[in-house]
C-alpha cells in the first residue's frame, strides 16, 4: 500500500474536497434570545449539578450522538451569577417571547443575502446532551433559505440562515463532572450555512468566511469580541462521510483545519482500500470483547503492569485486517490510533493500546502472542486493549468496534474539534436528524410582509460604503479603515476615538499593532479591552505617548507586566508631565547654545532629535516638537 | 378514522385538499415569488391560524409557510405507515412495587393537537426509560387513566384508593402513582384520608419539566420515589419531587403537609409547617428519614374509604369581601366551609353576619390562614373571638387545601355538623401539628 508522501498542499480538485461552512455569530441586541438577562461575562459563584438522559424525538429514534454522550455518564455542575442568569437558563422556568430584535437582525441577514424568509418561524429543539444545555437542547429556529454569497469573484450558495440560543460556556472538567457558566447559554446566535464549495485551496474557505464575516458586521448587530464567531467546517472528500469541525474560532486556523482534515480522509479512504484488498468487511472487522487481565499480568513492569496492579482489568477487542493501519501515520497526526485514543480520552480513559505499538509498555513478544492466540487473530490482524475499571473498558471497546467496523466502509462522519495547532480531534459521531424536535412552550411566530418590507427598507449600506464612509469621517486610509470596520474590536475603537485618541493611532493599535505583536508569536488575546481600553486612556490623557503603544502591549501580552499601567511604569515611560518636559528641553538648549547661535532656526532638527531619544515613549512627538520650537524662537529672540 | 389534513381549517386545508396530499406526505411547495421549498407536511396546532402550511424540512427544522404564496403543491412521495403497536408489548411480571399511571408532565410529551405538551406516555414507557430503575425494585405498572391533573375529580381520588387498596391486598410491598402536579397536594391528601390504617409507603410523583427533554426531573423523581416505596422503612402517603435545583436528592413530603409553591421550578413543592419526611440520594441509593415516621404494617389493618362529598368550598377572604358569597354558598346547598383567612385567622366584620347564618344552617365553617406559613390562633384578636363565639372552628396550622379535602372526605363519610366540629380540628393523619419547630426551614 502506498501513502501519498507529505510536502505541498493536498491536491483538493482531484480528491474532490469540499468545505461548507457554517459561521455563528452572536448578536448584541439587548438580552439573550429567550429572556431579558445580560449577556455580559459573568464569572458566576453559585451552582447546581444535573444529569441528562437522551429522549426520543418525535419520530420515536433517539439520536446517535446523544446515545454516545448519554452512555459517558457524566454529571454537569453550571455556575450562574445573577445578571447573567434567571430560572430560564436555570432551565426551571419556560422560555420567554422571542426576542424581537434578534429575529430582525437575522431577517436582515437573509435580505441582505437574497434569501427566502419563511412565514411562520417554528422554534425547534435540537437535542445536545453533552450538557453545554441546561435543558438538553439547543432552541434554534429556521428563518430563510436559500441565497448566495459573493466572496472576490466568486460566490457560494446559501443553505440556510438560522437564529439559535448560545450554549453554556464550557469550564472543563473534573472526573465525571462537566463544569459549564450559565452567563453564556442563552445569547441569540445567527447563523449562516453555506452549500458545500469546491475547493482548489484551503484559502477559498478563508475568503469565503472573511465575506460572510463581513456582511453579518456591516448589519451593526452582532457582537464582536473573542468567542463571538466561530465557524463550524463540514469537510469531505469524494467519497468519504461529512466531517464536521466544531467551533473554529479564527480565520486563519480554517485553512490549517481543512489541509489537515483533506489529508486524514485521504488517507482513511486509503485504509478502506486496503481493509477490503484483505477481505475485511464491516460485521466481520472486529471480534467480541475479551478479558486478557491474566496475561497481561505478567508483563515485566510498564505502564500495564502497573494499572493492573493498581486494580485495572486489561480487555482487548480483534480488529481485523487491521494490521499496520492503527500505527500508521502518513501525515503528521494523521493516524487511526491517534483517534481510538481519542474515544477512549472521550470515556476518561487515558487512551488505549493497539497492537501495532507492541511490543512495548512492559508487553514483550510472547505476551502479544498470547494475547493474539486468546482473539484467534490472523497474520493480519491487530487488536486494540483497553485498560481500566472492567465497565469502563468495556465501554471504550464498544465505541472502538464501532469505529473499525465504520472504517471499513470509508471514512465515516462523526463530529471533531480542531486543536490549537490546526488539527483536529475526535469528539463523537455525527448527530442525524433525529434530533429536532418541536419547542412545545412557544408558539409559531408569523413574519409579516410588513416586517420584511420594514427591514428592507431600512437594509444597512454594503460593506464598501461603510468602509469609505469611516475613512473618511476619520481620515483614515480605505485600507485601514477596512480593517478597523472588520476588527472584533472595532467598539473600542470608537470608544478610544471618543476619549480623545487620534482615529488613526486608535485605528492602528487595534488592527496592525496586535496583529504584528500576534506574529511573534505573542498571546494578543491575553490583552483585554480592559486593558486596551487604559492603554487608550493613557494616550488619551498623554501619561503614555503612541509610540509606546507597541512595547507596552507586547509586555502584557508576553506575561512580562500583569497590566498597562505596571507594564508603562517597568518600561520607564511613565508619564512625562509638561514641567519635567520643559526642564528637560531647557537643559539640551543649555548644552547646544554654541550649535543655536550657529544655525538659528535649523537648529530645530538636531534639538529636535536629542530631546526625542531621551522621552521617546513618554511624550507625544508632536508635543515635543511644539514646545521645542516655541522655547527655540523665545532664545533666538532673547538674543538675536 | 384519522383526520388526514390533522389541524387544517379554511384556505391551508382547502389548498391542500385540491392538491390530494396528505400529512406525513413529501411535499414540494412552489413559491408565487419563486423558489421551492420542500420536506414533509406536519399536522397543524389546532390554535395555530388558518393561513399557514407546517412542514418539516430535510435538515430537522420545521417552518410554516403562508398560503397565500404558494403556487403550486406537487407530492414527491407518500406518507410511510405507520409502526405497528405490536413491538410495544410489555412483559408483565409479579413485583414488589407497583407504579400507578395517572397523567400529568411526568408521562407527557408533545401532542400535534394543540402543540402544547400533553400526557401520551404510558408508565411502561417511563420503566423503560430510567435506567436503572429495574435495579431497585420488581416494578409492575398500570395505566388507571391519563388526565391532566387540573382535571382531577374527588371521582378520580376515590378510584385512585380503590386501586391502592386492591395493590396492597395484591401483596405489594409499595404503591408509587405517577400525577400531574398542579393538584398532586390534593391527592395526596385525599388518599391520606381514604388509606385507613395503611401499611405501606404511597408514595406520588410527579415531573415539572415534561419527560421528552434531557432535562426532565422525571427520572429521578420516579427513581426516588420508587426507592422510598421499595426500601422506606415507613408506611404513610408521600410526595417524591426535587428537594433543590440539583438532580442529586428527593424530598419525600408528608402527603398533608406538602404544598406546591411554584409554578415552574422542579424543587416546586415544599413541606409547609412540617419537616421533610424524608431524603432520597440518588448517589448513594439510601432513603434517610428526617423525622419519626409510622413503621410499615400489616396488610389486614388497611380499611379503604374512598367516598368524597363535594359538598364542601374553599373561599379565600380578600378586603372588602361581600357577604353575599357566602350567603350564596349556604343556599346552594355546601355543607362545609373553609375560609382561609387573614393572619392568624380573620375575615372582616361586614361577613361575620353572613358566618353566623351559615352556622346557623348547620354549614360547617372552619378556618385556616392564607399566611400558608404557621398555625390560626383566634383568642388574641377580638375579631378571632367573635368569629369562634360563631361558630368558626380554628384548625390549627391544617394547610387550607388539606382542610377542604378533609371536610369533603368527612362528608362522604356522613358525618353530621357535631361530628364534624370535632373531628375537623382533630389530628387524624398528621394534617395538624401540636409543634412547630424554630428551625422549621421552608423546604
Amino acid at each position: 500500500m502506498s501513502a501519498s508522501e507529505g510536502g505541498g498542499a493536498p491536491d483538493y480538485r482531484s480528491l474532490g474536497a469540499k468545505v461548507g461552512i457554517e459561521l455563528h455569530r452572536q448578536l448584541d441586541v439587548g438580552g439573550k434570545l429567550f429572556c431579558g438577562c445580560s449577556t455580559a461575562r459573568e464569572d458566576g459563584s453559585k451552582s447546581f449539578r444535573r444529569v441528562l438522559l437522551p429522549s426520543e424525538s418525535e419520530l420515536g429514534d433517539v439520536d446517535p450522538a446523544a446515545r454516545f454522550e448519554a452512555a459517558r455518564g457524566m454529571e454537569f455542575e453550571y455556575m450562574y451569577g445573577d445578571s447573567s442568569s434567571c430560572l430560564v437558563e436555570a432551565d426551571e422556568e419556560p422560555p420567554h417571547d422571542v426576542n424581537q430584535r434578534a429575529l430582525e437582525a437575522a431577517i436582515t441577514v437573509a435580505l441582505l443575502l437574497g434569501s427566502t424568509i419563511v412565514d411562520e418561524v417554528h422554534v425547534m429543539r435540537k437535542i445536545v446532551i453533552d450538557g453545554s444545555n441546561t435543558s438538553g437542547f439547543q432552541r434554534t429556529m429556521l428563518i430563510a433559505l436559500g441565497g448566495s454569497l459573493k466572496f472576490g469573484e466568486k460566490s457560494v450558495g446559501v443553505l440556510t440562515i438560522t437564529l439559535e440560543e448560545d450554549a453554556a460556556r464550557n469550564l472543563g472538567s473534573d472526573g465525571r463532572v462537566k463544569k459549564y457558566g450559565l452567563d453564556r447559554l442563552g445569547i441569540p446566535l445567527v447563523e449562516v450555512s453555506l452549500a458545500p464549495l469546491e475547493i482548489s485551496s484551503a484559502q477559498d474557505a478563508v475568503d469565503a468566511a472573511a465575506a460572510l464575516g463581513r456582511l453579518l458586521k456591516s448589519t451593526g448587530m452582532v457582537a464582536r469580541g473573542i468567542g463571538t464567531v466561530r465557524q463550524d467546517l463540514n469537510i469531505s472528500i469524494a467519497g468519504s462521510g461529512i466531517v464536521e469541525v466544531k467551533g473554529v474560532q479564527e480565520l486563519p486556523l480554517i485553512a490549517k483545519v481543512v489541509e489537515f482534515e483533506v489529508r486524514r480522509l485521504g488517507w482513511l479512504k486509503e485504509v478502506a482500500a486496503e481493509l477490503s484488498r484483505r477481505g475485511v468487511r464491516p460485521e466481520s472487522a472486529v471480534g467480541e470483547i475479551v478479558d486478557v487481565t491474566g496475561i497481561l499480568s505478567r508483563a515485566k513492569g510498564g505502564v500495564v503492569r502497573k494499572s493492573i496492579a493498581g486494580g485495572a482489568r486489561a480487555l482487548a477487542v480483534l480488529a481485523r485486517g487491521y494490521r499496520g493501519l492503527l500505527g500508521s501515520e502518513p501525515y503528521e497526526g494523521v493516524r487511526v490510533g491517534r483517534d481510538l485514543a481519542a474515544i477512549a480520552n472521550a470515556f476518561g480513559l487515558g487512551g488505549v493500546i493497539h497492537s501495532d505499538e507492541l511490543p512495548n509498555y512492559g508487553v514483550d513478544e510472547g505476551l502479544v502472542e498470547e494475547v493474539r492466540a486468546a482473539l484467534a487473530a490472523g497474520s493480519e490482524d491487530a487488536f486494540v486493549i483497553a485498560l481500566g475499571d472492567a465497565e469502563v473498558a468495556r465501554r471504550v471497546l464498544e465505541a472502538v468496534s464501532g469505529r473499525l467496523r465504520d472504517l471499513v466502509s470509508g471514512p465515516p462522519a462523526e463530529t471533531r474539534a480542531p486543536t490549537p495547532d490546526g488539527r483536529t480531534k475526535y469528539m463523537r459521531p455525527r448527530p442525524g436528524s433525529a434530533r429536532m424536535y418541536p419547542e412545545t412552550d412557544l408558539l409559531p411566530i408569523p413574519i409579516t410582509g410588513a416586517m420584511r418590507a420594514r427591514l428592507r427598507e431600512n437594509l444597512p449600506l454594503p460593506w464598501d460604503r461603510q468602509v469609505s464612509e469611516l475613512a473618511s469621517k476619520y481620515g483614515l486610509s480605505a485600507k485601514l479603515a477596512d480593517e478597523v470596520l472588520d476588527s472584533e474590536r472595532y467598539d473600542l475603537f470608537r470608544e478610544a476615538v471618543k476619549m480623545g485618541v487620534k482615529p488613526s493611532v486608535a485605528a492602528t493599535v487595534i488592527t496592525e499593532t496586535l496583529v504584528s505583536l500576534r506574529r511573534e508569536g505573542l498571546d494578543v488575546d491575553s490583552v483585554s479591552d480592559d486593558q486596551l481600553r487604559r492603554l487608550f486612556s493613557a494616550i488619551a490623557s498623554g501619561r503614555i505617548a503612541k509610540e509606546a503603544a507597541s512595547e507596552v502591549l507586547r509586555a502584557v501580552a508576553s506575561g512580562r507586566a500583569p497590566d498597562v499601567d505596571s507594564a508603562a511604569e517597568a518600561l520607564g515611560i511613565s508619564a512625562l508631565d509638561d514641567a519635567a518636559l520643559a526642564a528637560l528641553i531647557d537643559e539640551v538648549l543649555d548644552r547646544n547654545e554654541r550649535m543655536i547661535s550657529e544655525r538659528g532656526d535649523r537648529a530645530l532638527g538636531p534639538l529636535m532629535g536629542e530631546v526625542m531619544s531621551k522621552v521617546r515613549g513618554r511624550v507625544d512627538g508632536a508635543k515635543v516638537n511644539e514646545m521645542l520650537r516655541l522655547k527655540l524662537k523665545e532664545r533666538l529672540g532673547r538674543s538675536g | 378514522m384519522e383526520d388526514e389534513l390533522q389541524g387544517y381549517r379554511g384556505p391551508a386545508r382547502d389548498l391542500l385538499q385540491r392538491a390530494g396530499v396528505h400529512v406525513g406526505d413529501e411535499v414540494e411547495l412552489a413559491l408565487a415569488d419563486g423558489g421551492a421549498i420542500s420536506g414533509t407536511l406536519m399536522p397543524r396546532y389546532e390554535h395555530a391560524d388558518d393561513e399557514h402550511v407546517a412542514v418539516k424540512l430535510r435538515n430537522g427544522y420545521n417552518a410554516g409557510v403562508a398560503v397565500s404564496r404558494i403556487s403550486s403543491v406537487h407530492v414527491l412521495g407518500r406518507a410511510r405507515p405507520e409502526p405497528t403497536a405490536a413491538a410495544q408489548q410489555v412483559r408483565r411480571v409479579k413485583g414488589d412495587v407497583i407504579i400507578i399511571g395517572t397523567g400529568g408532565t411526568i408521562a407527557s410529551r408533545i401532542d400535534y393537537r394543540t402543540g402544547a405538551v400533553t400526557p401520551i406516555f404510558r408508565p411502561e414507557d417511563l420503566y423503560s426509560r430510567v435506567p436503572g430503575l429495574g435495579e431497585i425494585a420488581n416494578l409492575e405498572t398500570e395505566l388507571l387513566f391519563n388526565i391532566l391533573s387540573e382535571n382531577m375529580t374527588p371521582e378520580h381520588w376515590a378510584a385512585i384508593a380503590e386501586r391502592v387498596g386492591r395493590a396492597i391486598s395484591e401483596g405489594y410491598r409499595g404503591v408509587v402513582i405517577t400525577h400531574g402536579t398542579d393538584t398532586m397536594h390534593y391527592t395526596a391528601a385525599a388518599l391520606s384520608f381514604a388509606l385507613e390504617g395503611l401499611p405501606v409507603p404511597v408514595v406520588l410523583v410527579g415531573a415539572q419539566r415534561s419527560s421528552d427533554r434531557p432535562s426532565s426531573d422525571a427520572s429521578s423523581n420516579l427513581k426516588g420515589a420508587v426507592l422510598a416505596a421499595s426500601r422506606g422503612d415507613f408506611s404513610g402517603v408521600y410526595v417524591a419531587m426535587h428537594r433543590n435545583l440539583s438532580d442529586r436528592e428527593i424530598a419525600i413530603h408528608r402527603g398533608v403537609k406538602v404544598r406546591k409553591n411554584h409554578t415552574s421550578r422542579r424543587d416546586a413543592f415544599e413541606s409547609v409547617n412540617s419537616r421533610l419526611a424524608a431524603v432520597v440520594d440518588l448517589s448513594s441509593m439510601e432513603v434517610r428519614k428526617l423525622t419519626d415516621l409510622p413503621p410499615r404494617g400489616d396488610p389486614r389493618s388497611l380499611k379503604v374509604k374512598p367516598r368524597f362529598d363535594r359538598r364542601a368550598f374553599l373561599l379565600k377572604y380578600f378586603p372588602g369581601m361581600d357577604g353575599g358569597v357566602i350567603d350564596g354558598l349556604v343556599d346552594a346547598g355546601y355543607r362545609a366551609l373553609i375560609l382561609e383567612g387573614t393572619g392568624l385567622g380573620h375575615v372582616g366584620a361586614q361577613v361575620h353576619g353572613s358566618i353566623r347564618r351559615a352556622v346557623e344552617k348547620g354549614v360547617f365553617v372552619g378556618m385556616t390562614s392564607q399566611c400558608i406559613w404557621g398555625s390560626v390562633r383566634m383568642t388574641v384578636y377580638d375579631t378571632g373571638r367573635d368569629l369562634m363565639r360563631a361558630g368558626v372552628v380554628p384548625l390549627g396550622d391544617m394547610l387550607p387545601e388539606v382542610a377542604l379535602v378533609k371536610a369533603m372526605w368527612l362528608l362522604g363519610q356522613g358525618a353530621g355538623a357535631e361530628e364534624m366540629r370535632s373531628l375537623m380540628p382533630s389530628n387524624m393523619r398528621g394534617e395538624i401539628s401540636e409543634r412547630r419547630y424554630i428551625e422549621d426551614v421552608r423546604e
